[in-house]
């Protein structure tokens, strides 16, 4: 029973898909692993078609048409702090937020409406008001014009971005007779000096130096 | 919930809506819920903004809110678990696009862009996007409007709840009969209104979301086909789909088990498909093979009527998850790993003297592997005091076991770490290099334009040498990673389906 | 699944002996007292609680051990305690040698570890060891190496076969595992399942005849194996279902029992594919720190074996998604899903 050769063809190579696992000397103790360690085993080819490349581009799709609408809420001006901040954002920010959120506003608390009674209701149809907006485009234009003045005199943000900005801020002023909640909140915010300094990164707080990273 | 899955929410908000959207989410996710002046004090953000982000997140289902202690102010709720969703709109899109045609995709994509739309709005720029793709100048609003209504009645569309009375805080509230009730259009009107002439399509204020459920109903489906068809085939897979069918006109579709199904009606149903003769010659073979499989999706509950079957929805999700898991030990720690995992969860509790006996691994290597899935938390260990006779000291054992649930769990997890990381690294691509893309847009769309004004090869190859090899090289490496990164966060998604419904149907 | 009979044996031993010393004995008194011998019978008498698969546990271990000669009187089967003359084998000797040939002897032929005699015996160990040495030479004793750990010796009575647990059975030479022989049989039992699996493809009789002829009884697999000549050993039907129940754990066939008891194995695919989360990096990397990627993961960087198209970055134009989506649908009607994008 003992010294026998167990093994006499070997017909196939095995398939040692297992190397015994030594995990350097570090790992034995609580000590610190590589946070980026060399892998054991390479990960499992991605599954490739045209179905994936499909959702891919609807993928993209969605990103862009977001990030072009009004619902990708920008913070206003801010130009000083843009150099520092947004290497991914500038591109987006240029022809941000045009147009402003399709919404029935009775659908939200009354807080949120754009401006308290005024808006309530849209046109009959929003997007006969979007096309209707081609005919009077230039009393629109007038609208904005006007309304940025007003703003501008106000001495608030300065190059506020789009039209539905301005007719909140314009609104907001009934809001603060109506509620001194938020006239309290407004006052409490100054916020031209404090949004960027927030630690709140989408990232870790320590990954502040990415937008360091190397310019070309 | 989990940081990780805070920290996923977090950067999805960051992607699609902006940073103030991001931090207004981020604010929410800590709590249960909040009013608006609290959330403004605690993110620093001038009021406006909130609420401008509050808006788009109850616009998109991401936020609700109630009535709060102050008489006419609300408190606001994150839905995160609404958020992750986001990544997976394409594959919805996809579905419907397979299923009901280009045109209910893009009525689905235009609501889901929107987050909530009415059905005229959503009809009229779908037709303006598909003239545009098509190239047609006229797109059959009739169409769109029956498409519509068969995705409403096919529930993949529904109604959003509407407003009662004016307060400063609405009551939304909907008649389950209006749910899935078509809309009423006037099509004259749709009509005008596509020409660019004014007028009233009679729904306003009816307002439409996406049932992802529903979505989510289709997947799970397609998964158990799939999965029976690789391991069976694919007249299995066939027959499994008439099962499902057959379920949906008895049992409540997410039911853990479906109401037994009778052999001759399935049989009959079979019968008027041509795809797969076979199987309409096998049924009865087909139904004892799947139910012999230890799959165990599907289970002979009766003799009536020639047979009674019921499908294990419950059953099958743990299976699969099983397979999921099993699948990753193998790739993860290699096959002698999987090995082990496999054998304990066969035997439930056994001690590593058994392991490495069963597995026939060598005793070293056995070893080693099982305490690295302990150490990984794919395996559990159980300590036992065990005093038989009086004569024998005590002596502890040492039981491994698996938590189906814990490591379903911890799976989840990981693919939240490994969908941020995706992210993060995609976007941190993106941004390190934005010049040189922005360069080489730039170029592409120079050459574009040119090539449409007829420009001479010559022309064309001296405006593409704008860019230099080594740069074109470096592009490419690029894109492909910011692909390939985007493309693994679209399958991620897949394992994170298969153990969230696991996770529900353990509920 | 039911759960393996066959290599549940040992452990089920061991449980016997753990929880069954006092019984022992009790049978061994009783067979003490009569000299015709006692039958299961008369154990069930004496000790009325013990089961029957424990009684047949227990007799069998004494069997081995050599407490018992077994003998036919009338169709029934009667144990009777060896004669103790045996021990005259060590006369001669002196009363040391006589204690640890007992000792040896009582460990019947799972043999016993060196320390374990010293610690019974009371001897020194230089004491010991001459004995020990003096009983190998005269062939009365001898060491064996066991599986269980390396460099470990048992002493066993020299007549004995030493049981599967010292000697690993045929998976151990010397008492080394060999591994690489267990992955070839493990791929060869598997490559011959395959093959039947693969023979279903032709078969016009039904799915379900085409799901028997994809079935082996341990006893085909081992007829396989024992044809294909690749091991010298000898090996049993029950080694062969030892392979075949790790291409189990494998996931890589699926055990069912026939109507006649015997264990049959047939190749299955698993349910789904290697899933999504190991298809990048991250689902396989261990490292708990890693936080975003600013640092720059490099196993995030490195090309996977993978050929992405390059797609447009920035805008994608309309006509690219359409695109895509002819492609689409022309892999759903061809299942040909490669098409090659040129602007």
């Amino acid at each position: 029973m003992m010294k026998k050769k167990r093994l006499i063809i070997t017909p196939v190579r095995v398939e040692t898909d297992f190397k015994l696992r030594r995990r350097g000397p570090s790992r034995s103790g609580a000590a610190a692993a590589p946070t980026y360690p060399l892998l054991e085993n390479r990960p499992a080819p991605l599954q490739t078609g045209v179905e994936g490349e499909y959702m891919l581009a609807l993928k993209r799709d969605l990103v862009e048409f977001l990030r072009d609408s009004p619902a990708f809420v920008v913070p206003a001006a801010a130009k000083a702090d843009i150099e520092r901040y947004s290497d991914r954002y500038q591109a987006a920010l240029a022809n941000r937020g045009a147009g402003e959120l399709h919404m029935d506003w009775a659908r939200l608390p009354q807080e949120l409406r754009p401006a308290a009674g005024k808006r309530r209701r849209t046109s009959p149809s929003a997007a006969a008001s979007k096309r209707a907006k081609k005919t009077v485009d230039i009393s629109n234009r007038l609208d904005e014009l006007e309304k940025k003045e007003e703003q501008q005199s106000d001495g608030e943000a300065e190059g506020a971005e789009d039209e539905e900005e301005d007719k909140e801020a314009e609104g907001e002023g009934e809001d603060l007779e109506e509620e001194d909640l938020d006239e309290e909140m407004d006052e409490g915010t100054d916020y031209i000096n404090n949004y960027f300094d927030n630690g709140e990164s989408y990232l870790d707080e320590d990954d502040d130096n990415l937008d360091d990273g190397p310019v070309y | 919930m989990s940081t990780q899955f805070g920290k996923l929410c977090s950067l999805i908000l960051l992607e699609h809506f902006g940073e103030i959207v991001q931090k207004v989410g981020n604010d929410l996710y800590k709590c249960q819920a909040k009013p608006l002046s609290l959330i403004v004090n605690s993110t620093k953000l001038p009021l406006q903004k909130v609420k401008q982000a509050l808006r788009v997140m109850v616009k998109y289902g991401f936020v609700t809110f109630a009535p709060g202690p102050v008489p006419n102010r609300a408190v606001y709720t994150l839905l995160p678990e609404k958020v992750i969703l986001i990544l997976r709109y394409p594959r919805y899109l996809l579905l419907v696009k397979t299923q009901y045609g280009d045109e209910a995709e893009m009525l689905v994509e235009e609501i889901l862009r929107q987050g909530q739309d009415t059905a005229s709005r959503v009809i009229i720029r779908a037709v303006s996007r598909l003239k545009e793709s098509l190239k047609e100048e006229k797109v059959c609003l009739v169409t769109l409007r029956d498409k519509f209504a068969t995705l409403v009645n096919k529930q993949f569309l529904m109604r959003c709840p509407s407003p009662g009375e004016e307060t400063g805080v609405p009551v939304l509230t909907i008649k389950e009969t209006l749910l899935y009730l078509p809309p009423d259009l006037n099509l004259k009107a749709l009509s005008n209104i596509e020409e660019g002439k004014s007028g009233d399509a009679g729904d306003e204020g009816i307002y439409w979301r996406v049932n992802l459920d529903r979505f989510h109903q289709d997947f799970r489906d397609q998964i158990m086909v799939s999965a029976i068809s690789r391991r069976l085939d694919d007249n299995a897979g066939e027959l499994l789909r008439h099962l499902l069918k057959q379920m949906y006109l008895r049992t409540e579709a997410w039911a853990a088990t479906s109401n037994p199904i009778p052999f001759t009606e399935l049989r009959e149903a079979v019968r008027k498909q041509s795809s797969h003769p076979l199987l309409g010659q096998y049924v009865d073979q087909y139904l004892k093979i799947m139910e012999e499989d230890s799959s165990g999706f599907i289970s002979k509950v009766g003799d009536s009527s020639g047979g009674q079957y019921s499908i294990n929805m419950k059953t099958a999700f743990i299976q699969l998850t099983w397979t999921t898991i099993e699948n990753i030990v193998m790739e993860r720690f290699g096959s002698k790993a999987a090995r082990i995992f496999r054998l304990v969860r066969a035997k439930k509790f056994v001690e590593q003297e058994q392991i490495q006996q069963v597995a026939m691994i060598p005793a070293k290597e056995a070893k080693l592997l099982t305490y690295r899935l302990l150490e990984e938390n794919f395996i559990q260990m159980q300590e036992l005091r065990k005093s038989l006779s009086n004569n024998v000291p005590n002596k502890t054992f040492f039981l491994f076991h698996i938590d189906l649930n814990q490591v379903a769990r911890m799976v989840l997890e990981m693919c939240y770490k490994a969908l941020f990381n995706a992210m993060t690294r995609r976007e941190h691509e993106r941004s390190e290099n934005r010049r040189m893309i922005e360069k080489q847009q730039r170029i592409e769309s120079i050459t574009l334009n040119m090539r449409e004004q007829g420009a001479t090869p010559e022309q064309l190859a001296e405006i593409e040498e704008m860019l230099t090899p080594p740069e074109q090289a470096l592009i490419d490496k690029v894109r492909t990673m910011i692909n390939r990164l985007s493309e693994a966060e679209l399958q991620l998604d897949e394992t994170m389906f298969i153990l969230q419904l696991y996770l529900i149907y353990q509920l | 699944m039911t759960s393996n009979e066959k290599g549940g044996s040992i452990p089920n031993g061991e449980e016997a002996s753990g929880s069954g010393s006092n019984v022992e004995h009790r049978i061994i008194a009783l067979a003490r007292s009569s000299t015709k011998g006692i039958s299961d019978k008369d154990i069930q008498t004496e000790i009325p609680d013990l089961r029957p698969d424990q009684r047949a546990s227990i007799i069998n271990k004494l069997l081995a051990q050599g407490y018992f000669d077994l003998f036919n009187q009338g169709g029934t089967l009667l144990y009777k305690l060896k004669d103790p003359s045996r021990v005259q084998k060590v006369k001669g000797a002196d009363n040391e040698e006589k204690i640890v040939y007992s000792i040896i002897e009582e460990a019947g032929n799972k043999g016993i570890w060196i320390r374990d005699i010293r610690y019974k015996s009371n001897l020194m160990p230089t004491q010991l060891n001459k004995i020990l040495k003096i009983l190998e030479n005269k062939k009365l004793i001898k060491a064996v190496k066991s599986v269980s750990a390396s460099k470990k010796k048992v002493y066993m009575l020299y007549n004995l076969e030493p049981d599967r647990s010292v000697t690993g059975g045929a998976w151990y030479c010397d008492q080394d595992f060999e591994a690489e022989f267990v992955d070839v049989l493990n791929q060869q039992c598997y490559r011959y399942l395959q093959q039947l699996q693969e023979n279903t493809k032709d078969c016009k009789g039904g799915p379900i005849a085409a799901r028997n002829i994809s079935y082996a009884s341990s006893k085909d697999v081992w007829k396989y194996i024992s044809e294909l000549g690749i091991s010298r050993v000898q090996l049993s039907v029950e080694d062969m279902e030892t392979i075949l129940d790790t291409l189990l754990y494998d996931g890589k066939v699926e055990r069912s029992i026939s109507t006649d008891g015997t264990h049959l194995y047939r190749a299955i695919e698993s349910l789904l594919p290697p899933p999504g989360i190991v298809r990048i990096p991250c689902g396989v990397c261990p490292s708990q720190s890693c936080h975003g990627m600013k640092e720059k993961c490099h196993n995030l960087e490195r090309d996977s074996n993978l050929r992405l198209r390059v797609l447009r970055s920035g805008t994608l134009p309309l006509s690219y998604r359409d695109h895509l989506a002819k492609g689409l649908e022309l892999s759903f009607h061809t299942g040909d899903s490669v098409i090659e994008y040129c602007p």
